[in-house]
């Protein structure tokens, strides 16, 4: 396995989810390559039954879990890392757009953990429900469940929200 | 709102993503096209999606990323793996076919002159073969010393005149 050209091909898309998760953009960069350097030691156990890019997820997000885990302050994942700051490249919708990432923020944080990892996961639009369920250990039917649950969560939590600000 | 309204609201979020059976958004899309309130409930899921991937768009690649994190490392040792031994044996398989076909690895010929002198020489030297036993000193015929082009056979031959004292002691050892 070329893992030179792997890493070059997913290191991005990883990221993002070590991003989401973890909501530091030092932590998620360290977690991504402690994730690939895990996956180059244990290439053995890589059965070939999937996308290598799902099996570098899993890694990736167990990484993230544990990492999580082993932090000793606060809820993590919600941080206020906003990407077009670091950028330094904000538009001028900016008040707007703003407005709606604390809204967005408040309602995922209403979320359980696991709920807001799946939506995290869902916006990585590469990956089916089949490979969903292998990165997160879960059968394919329960798996289904969590996602509309998931989903119909947010639209609620986003709708009293917004209700109680209109 | 109706019962099936309610089947098709928890159906929604798989059909938004194509993980449908093809039967099942068939009743999806034709109950959509009836109900304007479930329309509304899509309209409201693909507006909390929207709104989410606004509030987290994709972050610029971190620095450290650049770094290639394999240049310093050793190659991983590879397993033991079922393969491994049906391609030794294809390997020792295929030296033995080699072996077997190559006339390089064939033996000489032996010459028609050396078979004909073969049951009364001694091969001297230490050739680490089977000699067979002295022949009978006594058979006519052999008197004479036989010739034989040592430097072409590539062979040292002592013609046996006679029964040299010491070989029978020799190969009865």
């Amino acid at each position: 396995m070329d893992f030179e050209s792997l890493y070059r091909k997913h290191r991005g898309a990883l990221y993002q989810l070590a991003v989401r998760i973890l909501g530091d953009p030092d932590l998620a960069a360290d977690a991504v390559q402690d994730s690939f350097m895990k996956a180059y030691r244990s290439q053995e156990s890589f059965k070939g039954d999937s996308r290598p890019l799902t099996w570098l997820y899993r890694i990736t997000y167990n990484h993230c879990l544990d990492r999580l885990r082993s932090r000793t302050k606060g809820a993590a994942g919600l941080g206020d890392l906003d990407p077009a700051d670091a950028e330094g490249t904000r538009p001028e919708s900016a008040v707007a757009r703003d407005e709606t990432r604390r809204q967005v923020h408040a309602a995922l944080s209403l979320l359980s953990e696991d709920d807001r990892h799946l939506l995290y996961l869902m916006m990585e639009k590469d990956l089916s429900h089949r490979e969903l369920s292998l990165i997160l250990r879960c059968p394919l039917p329960s798996l289904r469940m969590r996602v509309c649950r998931a989903r119909q969560r947010l639209r609620k939590e986003l709708e009293s929200l917004l209700g109680e600000r209109s | 709102m109706s019962e099936k309204c309610g089947w098709v609201r928890e159906r929604l979020p798989l059909h938004q993503d194509g993980e449908l059976e093809k039967c099942d958004a068939a009743e999806v899309d034709d109950h959509l096209a009836g109900c304007p309130g479930c329309r509304g409930e899509v309209l409201a899921l693909t507006q909390a999606w929207t709104m989410l991937e606004a509030a987290l768009p994709p972050a610029p690649l971190h620095e450290k990323l650049y770094e290639n994190p394999f240049r310093d490392q050793p190659d991983p040792i590879m397993p033991f793996s079922w393969w491994m031994p049906s391609m030794l044996g294809f390997a020792a398989a295929g030296v033995m076919l080699m072996l077997y076909i190559h006339p390089m690895f064939k033996a000489p010929p032996v010459p028609a002159e050396a078979e004909r002198l073969l049951p009364h020489i001694v091969l001297r030297g230490d050739t680490g073969l089977d000699l067979p036993p002295v022949p009978p000193s006594n058979r006519p015929g052999l008197r004479a010393a036989p010739t034989f082009n040592e430097s072409e056979s590539g062979l040292r031959v002592v013609p046996v005149i006679g029964e040299p004292p010491d070989a029978r002691r020799k190969y009865e050892s």
